[in-house]
C-alpha cells in the first residue's frame, strides 16, 4: 500500500511539475528587442516583413471555438483585426483570452489568394473533397475556415466575395497576412 | 511456456496499461465523429436582450455597463468593453460576452463554460501537449496493433480464430471496405 501511494505520489509531482513549466513558457516571455508594432502599424508594414519575426499587441476579440487554433485581435482605433495562429511552443488558445490585451511575438505569414487558388478551392468544394486533410485543403485550411464564419459556412459565397474583392482592388490577388505565435504574453 | 501463453500476457499486459488511453481516444472519437454538430470544448449559451432606451456611446461608462450587467443578471462579471463600431458595445464578461447594438437596442449575451472531460480528452487525442506525448501516443497506437493481433489468438476452438472469431473479424474488416468502395474508390 505505502509503495502504491509512493508511485502515485511521485507522478503527480512529475504532473505538476510539467504544468508549471508550460504556465511559464507561456505567460514570463517578453517580447525581446522586437518593436512591439500595433494592429494598425501592422497593416502597412506586413507586406515588406513577410517570414519574419515579428512583435504585435492588440486586444482579442474572439478566439476560435473549435479547438482553440486562432484568436483575432484589433487595435484601439481600427476595426480591423489580424489574426493570430498558434505554434510550436503554444497549442491552444484559451477563449478566456477574449477581452485581453495580449503581445504576440511569432513569424507573419502570407497567403496569396488568386485565380488559381480560388479555382482550386471551388473545385474541391463542388466536388466534395474539401474538407480537412485532403491535399489541397491542408494548405488552405486556416483561411477557408474564416471565410466560411465571414460567409456563415458557405466556402462558395466566400470564394465568391473573394473573386469580387480581386477584382476590385485592381490586382491580381489579394494577400492574407497572420502572425503564426511563438510566444503570447497577457498585458491586462 | 508456449507461444499462445505469451500472446495472453501481452494482451492481458497490454490491455491494463492502455485501459486510460483507450477511454480517452474512444471518448474524443465520438466527439470528433460529431464536431460539426455540437462543441465538445465548450458549452455556448446565447441569449437575445433588448434594451428599451440604448444609451449614446458617449455616456458609456464602466461603472454604467457594471449597474446594468448587475439589473441583467447579477452573476455576470464585467472584464471591460470596447466599440468595434461606433453604435456597437462589446462587454467582455468573466463568463463571455455581450454584444450591444446602440442604435436597435437588440443584444445578444453569451455564455461559454469549458465543457468537462471531452475537453481534455480531445486536447489530448489532438496531440496538443506535443512532445513526450507524441511519443505515448505513438507507442499506444502500435499497442493497439498489438492487442488486435494478439486478441485473434487468445483461444483456441469453435470460439477462436478458426471458429467464430474468424466470421466475427471477417465482418470487422468488410464494413470498413464496404465504406471505402461506396465513398472513397
Amino acid at each position: 500500500m505505502k509503495k502504491n501511494l509512493l508511485g502515485l505520489s511521485i507522478l503527480l509531482l512529475l504532473v505538476f511539475s510539467c504544468s508549471n513549466l508550460k504556465q511559464k513558457t507561456t505567460d514570463d516571455n517578453t517580447s525581446g528587442n522586437l518593436s512591439v508594432l500595433t494592429v494598425e502599424e501592422f497593416q502597412e508594414v506586413a507586406p515588406t516583413i513577410v517570414d519574419q519575426e515579428v512583435s504585435i499587441t492588440g486586444r482579442v476579440t474572439h478566439v476560435c471555438r473549435h479547438g482553440g487554433q486562432r484568436l483575432f485581435i484589433t487595435g484601439d482605433s481600427t476595426d480591423q483585426t489580424v489574426r493570430i495562429t498558434t505554434g510550436e511552443n503554444i497549442s491552444e488558445f484559451d477563449v478566456a483570452l477574449e477581452g485581453s490585451i495580449i503581445t504576440v511575438r511569432g513569424i507573419l505569414k502570407e497567403l496569396i489568394i488568386d485565380e488559381t487558388y480560388l479555382a482550386e478551392w471551388e473545385m474541391e468544394v463542388l466536388e466534395g473533397t474539401g474538407g480537412e486533410g485532403s491535399g489541397h485543403q491542408a494548405g488552405l485550411d486556416e483561411h477557408q475556415k474564416q471565410q466560411a464564419e465571414m460567409e456563415e459556412g458557405d466556402p462558395l459565397a466566400s470564394i465568391q466575395s473573394l473573386r469580387d474583392e480581386i477584382a476590385a482592388s485592381g490586382k491580381d490577388h489579394l494577400s492574407d497576412y497572420w502572425v503564426e505565435t511563438i510566444e503570447l504574453t497577457v498585458n491586462e | 511456456m508456449n507461444l499462445r501463453k505469451w500472446i495472453r500476457i501481452i494482451h492481458r499486459d497490454a490491455g491494463y496499461i492502455f485501459f486510460g488511453m483507450s477511454v480517452i481516444y474512444g471518448l474524443s472519437g465520438i466527439a470528433l465523429n460529431h464536431i460539426d454538430d455540437w462543441n465538445p470544448n465548450y458549452i455556448i449559451r446565447t441569449k437575445q436582450i433588448i434594451i428599451d432606451r440604448p444609451p449614446q456611446p458617449e455616456s458609456i461608462s464602466e461603472k454604467w455597463i457594471i449597474i446594468f450587467l448587475n439589473d441583467l443578471d447579477r452573476e455576470l462579471q464585467y472584464r471591460n468593453h470596447y466599440f468595434p463600431q461606433d453604435n456597437l458595445l462589446k462587454i467582455f464578461l468573466k463568463q463571455g460576452s455581450l454584444t450591444i447594438n446602440l442604435a436597435s437596442g437588440n443584444g445578444v449575451l453569451e455564455t461559454i463554460k469549458r465543457r468537462p472531460i471531452f475537453r481534455e480528452v480531445n486536447f489530448l487525442h489532438y496531440n496538443k501537449p506535443k512532445k513526450l506525448w507524441t511519443w505515448f501516443a505513438d507507442l499506444f497506437a502500435v499497442a493497439l496493433i498489438l492487442l488486435a493481433i494478439t486478441g485473434l489468438f487468445m483461444i483456441k476452438g469453435k470460439k477462436g480464430i478458426t471458429g467464430r472469431g474468424a466470421w466475427l473479424t471477417s465482418l470487422g474488416i468488410v464494413i470498413p471496405l464496404l465504406f471505402l468502395i461506396i465513398y472513397l474508390w
